[in-house]
């Protein structure tokens, strides 16, 4: 359910690092809270985000939230399929369901997201 | 709208305290959700001759015709023990109070459960009343409190509308694609205090009704108070600059 590969924040967004990119997206745990995606808003490519900062926002049937940075850095990359689909986030949140492409800033960054493991012991903390 | 957001940012700053809120309108409004497309979605130029504003909510959710309802508003902030960082337990933990208000005014109603299986549906109603999701307060199967909610790190806002009657004819006459589907479903998916309490009822009672039913479920006591200074201020400035404003009331 949290890929091993990735990386997580306690906001609920992963990330895959290739080399000095960073993919993002929101996870499954996530997903599932949120129920039908129905709306996604996200920067364009160009804009500057930084870490733990609002890049977006993500509307589903029962909330409006925002969608935080786990990295800072350049968006290279907006997955515009989102904007006609957004149910992908909820179909396949770790594939068809990415949200951005970041080129990291600073790669020290990347200590403070956390591990598989220790995002879904926090989730059943929360849970508690 | 404008006063919800400003009480949300002063709690989200620590400087008033978790707030639940009861309002009417001047005028009957027409409330769409942060994302709707309104000129798509509604007949504008009815709207107008009718005389309904539009504006545009912070919170998710589909369209609210403020008319014959009560509004509610709630801030919560991390602090409160009402805040989760799940959304659906905040949805919860809120509608309970909601379900017990009800229960006061001797209507037997329900918290809707999370649909199974469900399938994702690509067309949405733009209204809210047309379909029931988790955590709404339902009567016999159809929904009397529609709410919707915007979420932040550290506090949160939900805005919903208790309806105290129901004309679908209202809604026919602002929808753009007046679709026969959609109105059968509204008449289906829709209740209001009237079909439950035929001899009627006042605002003030439904509002008491729910004040209490939060203060039992939750075991807290309401102070009843004004706006402060500050969220005055910063009310009348989110009316100035952003919800008297067609580019965010009509995203232009």
């Amino acid at each position: 359910m949290y890929p091993e590969d990735l990386k997580y924040t306690k906001e609920h967004e992963w990330v895959r690092v290739v080399g000095n990119k960073a993919i993002v997206g929101i996870t499954e745990f996530a997903q599932d809270q949120l129920g039908d995606v129905v709306f996604i808003e996200l920067p364009e490519v160009g804009e500057k985000v930084k870490q733990f900062e609002s890049f977006g926002t993500i509307e589903s049937v029962k909330a409006v939230s925002d969608l935080y940075a786990p990295v800072s850095g350049e968006v290279i990359k907006v997955n515009d399929a989102l904007e006609d689909e957004p149910e992908r986030v909820n179909k396949d949140p770790y594939g068809e369901g990415w949200m951005l492409e970041i080129e990291i800033k600073n790669p020290a960054e990347l200590n403070n997201l956390i591990s598989a493991k220790e995002y879904e012991a926090y989730i059943k903390d929360q849970a508690k | 709208m404008a006063i919800d957001e400003a009480i949300l940012w002063s709690c989200q700053e620590g400087q008033v305290p978790p707030t639940l809120r009861f309002y009417t309108w001047n005028h009957p409004t027409l409330s769409v959700g942060y994302s709707q497309k309104v000129s798509k979605e509604f007949d504008i130029t009815t709207c107008q001759k009718l005389k309904y504003p539009i504006v545009r909510r912070i919170t998710g959710g589909r369209a609210v015709l403020h008319d014959q309802e009560v509004t509610y508003s709630v801030v919560i902030s991390q602090v409160d023990p009402l805040f989760s960082r799940s959304v659906l337990q905040a949805y919860r933990n809120l509608a309970t109070g909601l379900l017990v208000g009800c229960r006061i005014l001797g209507v037997n109603a329900q918290m809707a459960t999370k649909p199974q299986g469900k399938p994702l549906q690509s067309h949405r109603s733009p209204v809210c009343f047309s379909s029931t999701s988790w955590y709404e307060i339902l009567v016999e199967g159809k929904k009397l409190i529609g709410s919707a909610q915007k979420r932040f790190q550290n506090a949160l806002l939900q805005q919903g509308s208790i309806l105290m009657e129901f004309n679908p004819q209202r809604w026919r006459d602002i929808l753009r694609v007046k679709s026969t589907t959609l109105l059968e479903q509204l008449v289906q998916y829709t209740t209001s205090l009237k079909d439950h309490i035929p001899e009627g009822i006042s605002r003030e009672k439904v509002i008491s009704a729910m004040i209490r039913g939060f203060e039992q479920v939750h075991g807290i006591t309401f102070q009843e108070t004004d706006l402060t200074v500050l969220e005055w201020e910063r009310a009348h400035y989110l009316y100035r600059t952003k919800y008297s404003q067609d580019t965010w009331n009509y995203r232009l």
